[in-house]
């Protein structure tokens, strides 16, 4: 179909759009939309299915704008097909409270999937999207109902190019062939510090097909609309392989700087900007200005998103009834409701049961819940058999030609990519269909740090498996033991950390983090067994915090979480036979959700007049909220045998009595008030 | 088997195959003797071991520390029982057989071995500690960039005085992180053709076979990242093949050189081929069948052969004799150029000009108002100019960094390899470790400095670890460290990321307030041998804050004004410890509230003063103390009783507005205070406890 000058109207009030809304809140990066305006505008009107009346509807085409910075470009498209985002949004880009941000966040904005803009992040999110739509269409699609078939479309830039996340993630989608994923890399040979040629030589394609990947170049990417619906158009035929576009484009076209960094991320200084107004044919003198017939073009194409959504919905209806299970349990999903009375299921736990390893607790909710919340995708980042992520009948996601798994596979082998999988995670919790899981070292979560912000930033719920969470590892010594991985992770907002005690309490952890819709769970995990606690319940597990030993008059209040309980309990015990005194014990497994509580609640637990004294085999930061005096390790850990290196740092009764009877003395004759009294509520 | 059908007949096979056996054998025994650990690969890894040691690497077993010898990384450092059962039969004092034994083993009643589950780089022989998947690989191409670098600088014709080779070792684990990824681009890019990187092929990871979770075409792969490929079919057996290799590598300019060798991971065990072999224990009856084809005792363990101890105990001579020939051709080097022979004299000690005297002496008034993040350039700058030693980059925000280089500095082929500035493109991870491995080639011989946006060391976190745990001195400019870091939004704005850094042992980060700050703040990190620094630094001016002090930067917290009558302290660090400052003047003026002032730009230093010290700067005495920061204020609570930060992310927004959104402007910090001290009334803040407020 040949190409029109209102064509290349539209993609010329793209780039004035970027241009005028970057001036006017002087800064952003005009120069990445100025440059792909022409193929965001051949997808989007050419290819793209969507209804902006319903940014929801489940078979919608996926957009990731990995080159988060050039999100201009994506507002305007959004705005021009009519997604709910005014010219006033376009006007107040980057302002406090707009839906317009310098970089697209998911939670805010109508028609955005994902929050991107830390690069390579977008990359793997949208390997997570393709592989959501791959594994919704292995469950849903029966002949005659392909409910699943969308596309995830993707733009990345040498940026995104050069993180490792993008190339794990890379990897994996090329193992995974996925066909429905296509990339467009935005060869424009410009980064922030100039030319890429400083700092990025390789072939990139050829590193591409390598990953098993279809590729193909567009080579004039500022003009050639046909060759770049001839490539999209190749890609989608493509369809055993995730496929990717090299488009040579100039950076900032139209611009006196276009080519250079000097387009990246600032605005065009006035003339400049009056110049490509010009050069458009646009009122140098006007702003902010839409032909009325590219609104048209644009809506026409909206119109017929918006009757595809419809078409979807009837043949969703006829699925319903043909389908009966699988119709109910897809709507219950897109209506983001779990299964009645799945939590039924979760293990109960009484004091007289063995000690297990949390790990292994963790195993078993999973055993236990699997079936009843088909939701639920586990997997891990090569450590399945340490991080006990896998349920004994579980089948494995693959290409079902590997012979090795099928798409409905619920088990992801992620590889040793921790970073992908977390940011992959966040692509298939964005999908709407899927509660992701995955496992690896607690440690090792720090390498997928970057992706796990972005769950809390975005609100997705994901659960992070994080095992062998300290010293208590044991042999593989201090490159594998956290220190510090709990007191980062505790300060990211809406971001729960579970560190369960025993079996009650990580069946609580499950619960907590299934029903938290909008928040992320890192779940820290023993390798080494904990018994069964007397007064753990879920329910009171799921208050966040709550007494485990509760002792009339006690002088000093032990608060711990995880592996550290039942040695404080203990002490409790040992600080009565040795020493005539009494103690009190709080567990404390989450510490967002104990700080939920009512704090007539939470002084019932830390109560005023008795010195705290916290218990935790890592870093002590982050304690002094809920206790006087803090027992850690704020220094690297050791190699050996866990009951050694338990020892050598005196997590032991004896070690935890000592500290206790220091607390108590120091505190004596001192009227103390509990850590949570507060004059105020924190701002949420 | 019965014992007595022992075979003990000299064996015919040649000194090659029988010298792999010996390996092995050490190895099953090292791996057995504890119940298990990560042996697998390291059978199926044997026949390179001995190409490497025997024919190959230059070093000398009496001077792990020689100089100019070839460096090994383990980059798959679970395998560590390759890499000591290697040092002890090639003759390293430190590697007795009872440090071997002391792998796995219980480190009860004081006892300690060097044989740590992962190779540790306190000891000797062992070139950078592994075990992290893909940090090794990284940290090679730091070893090799070092390398390249010193052979530029102090090479003269006739006279090679630096030309280490670096050798990594790496299985299909660290080849899928991204950190290994980023540095292998890295690699190919700056055309590191002194740097072979070795995959040990043996088509199985932790969970099975490789081909559950990767497809990929390596060889295509290394191809298109700019490194030339070479395939070693036999990996198991045919020592002579990966000589050639290995050889030919050294022919092949212009790139570094990825072997692929393809091995049986657990070779010639019961789980040979399979991920059983990964981790644990080995078979008995496999482990005898080795032995006796070796002409070992299989009942003994810990019982190398003569002949086998021979084959490599020679290797001590021969280093030595190495060591010797470099020792002289340094002495002729020194004769020919007595000037380059003093600077590389002076590098080889580690020893740096005297920064402490220029840092006291710059004068602070030229940097009045400058945002931090340019004052910290411009003293940067200086000290490059200053320290030959100073080498390193930012990853592609340079300009936003102000990290100020000329392009004829650029490391790289295309300008030379003299150049001290790297380029790192957008792989802020792979940054970190490369960085930690230029610090590991000597100690002192380079200070390596790394740059991006305090927000994208989320990235390299594992890699800035894994300098700490090191010791490694690798100092870390973290720009962008406030909300006004220029309505990037919450994706860019930090509100947590201190925690983790303050949290983190033996890593100084440091938040100066102003320029007087940031030298003090370069004070320390130049002067740290041991530990690296964080110098975290704003994009937003500074006022001009009467009494800074770049001295006292060293204790961590200083009073900055002093009032003994006064009703509180506040205190604060980097850009907003000015915010503190007019919320103290607002608060003296207008509410008749006496303010203390205390600058803390460290915590970590300001932990390791005295207990008097720390009690004159944060007082027991009841009065309320109050910090000001905007970051998740936990990390406060142990020095304040109350604390003005942040819960929630930030906004995109306009600087100004963003810290009134959020009450962290001197108007939000006084009503703030104000309410806090309602709620005392005069009660103990102490007995109150830390609270945000």
């Amino acid at each position: 179909m040949g190409y029109t000058d209102l064509d290349q109207l539209a993609i010329n009030t793209i780039r004035v759009l970027a241009v005028d809304a970057t001036s006017k809140a002087n800064s952003g990066h005009p120069g990445a939309p100025m440059g792909m305006a022409p193929v965001a505008h051949v997808l989007f009107n050419k290819f793209m299915n969507f209804n902006p009346k319903n940014p929801d509807w489940a078979n919608r085409d996926r957009f990731v704008l990995s080159n988060g910075h050039g999100c201009m470009l994506q507002y305007a498209l959004l705005h021009l097909f009519g997604y709910q985002l005014s010219m006033d949004d376009l006007k107040n880009f980057r302002q406090l409270d707009s839906p317009t941000p310098g970089h697209p966040e998911a939670h805010d904005t109508p028609g955005i999937e994902v929050t991107t803009g830390p690069l390579g992040q977008g990359f793997a999110n949208a390997v997570g999207l393709a592989m959501a739509q791959a594994h919704s269409g292995g469950v849903y699609n029966k002949p005659g109902f392909e409910l699943f078939n969308n596309y995830t479309y993707m733009f990345f830039g040498d940026g995104c190019a050069m993180e490792g996340i993008a190339s794990e993630a890379a990897s994996m989608a090329g193992h995974l062939k996925l066909g429905n994923l296509i990339a467009i890399y935005d060869d424009n040979h410009i980064s922030i510090d100039g030319d890429t040629k400083c700092a990025f030589t390789e072939d990139v394609m050829k590193r591409f097909e390598s990953y098993g990947w279809h590729t193909e170049w567009v080579k004039d990417g500022d003009n050639d609309l046909a060759g770049i619906e001839a490539a999209i158009r190749k890609c989608q035929q493509v369809t055993d392989k995730p496929s990717v576009i090299k488009l040579t484009t100039t950076i900032g076209f139209g611009s006196k700087l276009a080519g250079t960094g000097g387009v990246h991320g600032n605005p065009l200084k006035a003339d400049d900007a009056q110049g490509v107004k010009k050069l458009f044919g646009f009122n140098p003198e006007e702003s902010f200005a839409v032909p009325q017939q590219v609104y048209d073009m644009y809506h026409k194409h909206a119109a017929e998103g918006a009757a595809k959504e419809q078409e979807w919905n009837q043949l969703f209806e006829k699925y319903q009834s043909e389908h009966k299970t699988e119709g109910a349990d897809l709507a219950r999903r897109l209506a983001g409701k779990l299964p009645e009375g799945w939590e039924k299921k979760l293990p109960v736990y009484k004091p007289t049961d063995a000690a297990v390893a949390s790990r292994k607790l963790s195993e078993a909710c999973l055993e236990a819940i699997h079936d009843v919340l088909p939701e639920l995708v586990s997997g891990s980042a090569d450590l399945t058999g340490s991080n006990n992520t896998r349920w004994k009948n579980a089948v494995d996601f693959q290409p079902p030609d590997l012979g090795i798994g099928e798409w409905a596979g619920r088990y992801i082998r992620y590889g040793v990519r921790e970073h992908a999988m977390a940011a992959v995670m966040n692509g298939l919790a964005a999908y709407g269909t899927i509660i992701p899981a995955g496992g690896t070292f607690l440690n090792f979560v720090s390498y997928a740090a970057g992706a796990l912000r972005l769950s809390a930033l975005s609100r997705v719920r994901v659960i992070h498996i994080a095992t062998h969470d300290s010293i208590g590892l044991g042999e593989d010594g201090p490159t594998h033991q956290p220190i510090e991985t709990l007191a980062h992770f505790r300060a990211l907002p809406n971001c729960m950390v579970w560190r369960p005690a025993d079996g009650n309490e990580t069946s609580a952890a499950y619960y907590s983090a299934i029903t938290s819709k909008h928040t992320p769970t890192v779940m820290a995990l023993t390798r080494q067994n904990l018994p069964q606690l007397e007064l753990s319940t879920i329910e009171s597990a799921l208050k966040g915090g709550y007494v485990a030993v509760d002792t009339p008059n006690a002088a000093v209040t032990i608060v711990s979480t995880g592996s550290e309980v039942s040695i404080a309990i203990e002490a409790a015990t040992y600080l009565q036979e040795k020493h005539g005194v009494a103690a009190r014990v709080v567990s404390i497994p989450c510490f967002e959700v104990f700080d939920a509580q009512t704090k007539e609640y939470r002084l019932q637990v830390l109560p005023d007049g008795i010195p705290v004294l916290s218990v935790e085999a890592c870093c002590t930061m982050g304690w002094e909220r809920y206790s006087h005096e803090q027992f850690g390790l704020n220094r690297f850990g050791a190699s050996g045998p866990y009951k050694e290196v338990y020892a050598k740092f005196e997590f032991t009764p004896e070690g935890i009595s000592k500290r206790a009877l220091a607390t108590i003395d120091f505190y004596k004759g001192v009227p103390v008030r509990s850590p949570i009294n507060r004059a105020f509520q924190q701002i949420l | 088997m019965g014992s007595s059908e022992v075979c003990l007949k000299p064996v015919n096979m040649s000194d090659d195959d029988h010298a792999v056996l010996t390996l092995r054998n050490l190895i099953f025994d090292i791996c057995n003797q504890n119940g298990g650990g990560h042996g697998g690969s390291a059978i199926g890894m044997a026949a390179i071991g001995v190409a490497l040691w025997k024919y190959v690497m230059r070093y000398n077993p009496s001077n792990p520390d020689w100089f100019n010898r070839d460096r090994f990384v383990l980059s798959n450092g679970h395998c560590a029982m390759f890499l000591y059962a290697l040092n002890y039969l090639t003759g390293y004092d430190a590697w007795t057989m009872d440090e071997l034994k002391g792998y796995g083993s219980a480190k009860e009643n004081g006892y300690t071995t060097l044989a740590h589950g992962h190779p540790e780089i306190e000891c000797p022989g062992i070139e950078v500690t592994t075990g992290p998947l893909g940090q090794g690989i990284a940290n090679a191409v730091g070893l090799a960039i070092a390398s390249k670098n010193l052979a530029a600088l102090f090479n003269q014709p006739g006279h090679e005085l630096v030309n280490s080779r670096i050798y990594c070792m790496t299985g299909d684990g660290c080849l899928m992180e991204g950190v290994a990824l980023e540095a292998i681009a890295l690699a190919g890019h700056l055309q590191l053709d002194n740097l072979v990187l070795i995959y040990d092929n043996n088509g199985v990871t932790c969970d099975g076979p490789l081909a559950w979770i990767n497809s990929e075409d390596v060889n295509g792969k290394m191809r298109a990242s700019g490194w030339h490929v070479l395939d070693v079919l036999d990996g198991c057996y045919d020592v002579e093949a990966i000589i050639s290799s290995l050889n030919h590598a050294k022919c092949l300019k212009g790139k570094p050189t990825f072997i692929n060798i393809r091995t049986v991971i657990g070779l010639g065990t019961s789980t040979a081929g399979t991920a059983k072999a990964h981790h644990g224990a080995f078979d008995a009856e496999s482990v005898a069948r080795s032995k006796i084809a070796a002409g070992q005792n299989p009942s003994t363990t810990h019982n190398p052969s003569e002949r086998g101890l021979r084959f490599f105990r020679e290797r001590k001579n021969h280093g030595e004799a190495l060591e010797k020939d470099w020792e002289d051709l340094l002495m002729r080097y020194a004769c020919e150029y007595p000037e380059k022979a003093s600077d590389f004299a002076f590098r080889l000690r580690g020893a740096k000009p005297d920064l402490k005297t220029l840092l006291e002496h710059l004068d602070s008034e030229q940097f009045r108002g400058m945002p931090t993040r340019e004052s910290n350039g411009l003293i940067l700058e200086k000290l490059w100019d200053f320290s030959p030693s100073l080498c390193g980059g930012g990853a592609d925000l340079v300009n936003s960094n102000k990290f100020v280089y000329s392009d004829s500095d650029v490391f790289h082929p295309s300008v030379s390899y003299k150049g001290r500035y790297i380029r790192h493109g957008i792989r802020e991870h792979a940054m970190a470790s490369v960085s930690n491995g230029i610090a590991a080639f000597h100690p002192g011989t380079f200070l390596p400095v790394t740059a991006t946006f305090f927000m994208f060391y989320i990235y390299a976190a594992p890699g800035v670890r894994m300098g700490a745990l090191s010791h490694l001195p690798v100092i870390h400019i973290a720009t962008h460290d406030s909300f006004a870091e220029g309505q990037n939004g919450p994706t860019h704005q930090p509100v947590e990321l201190d925690s983790l850094y303050r949290a983190m042992p033996n890593l100084t980060y440091i938040r100066p307030s102003d320029a007087e700050e940031v030298i003090g703040a370069w004070m320390w990190a130049t002067a740290s041998t041991n530990s690296p620094t964080m110098i975290s630094v704003a994009r937003d001016h500074v006022d001009n804050i009467p009494g800074t002090s770049r001295s006292r930067v060293a204790k961590g917290a200083y009073v900055l004004q002093n009032d003994t009558e006064a009703d509180v302290t506040l205190v604060s660090c980097g850009s907003s410890l000015q915010h503190a400052v007019r919320a103290a003047k607002q608060l003296r003026e207008q509410h008749s509230i006496g303010c203390r002032i205390v600058s803390c730009p460290s915590f970590d230093l300001f932990d390791q003063q005295r207990g008097e010290y720390r009690e004159s700067v944060f007082p027991l005495d009841g009065k309320p103390i109050i910090s000001v920061e905007e970051y998740v204020a936990t990390t406060w609570a142990r020095y304040v009783t109350a604390s003005v930060g942040m819960s929630s992310y930030g906004y995109s927004a306009s600087n100004p507005s963003n810290y009134e959104r959020f009450r962290l402007d001197s108007e939000g910090i006084t009503s703030r205070v104000k309410e806090y001290l309602a709620f005392l009334d005069g009660r103990n803040a102490r007995h109150m406890g830390w609270r945000s407020i």
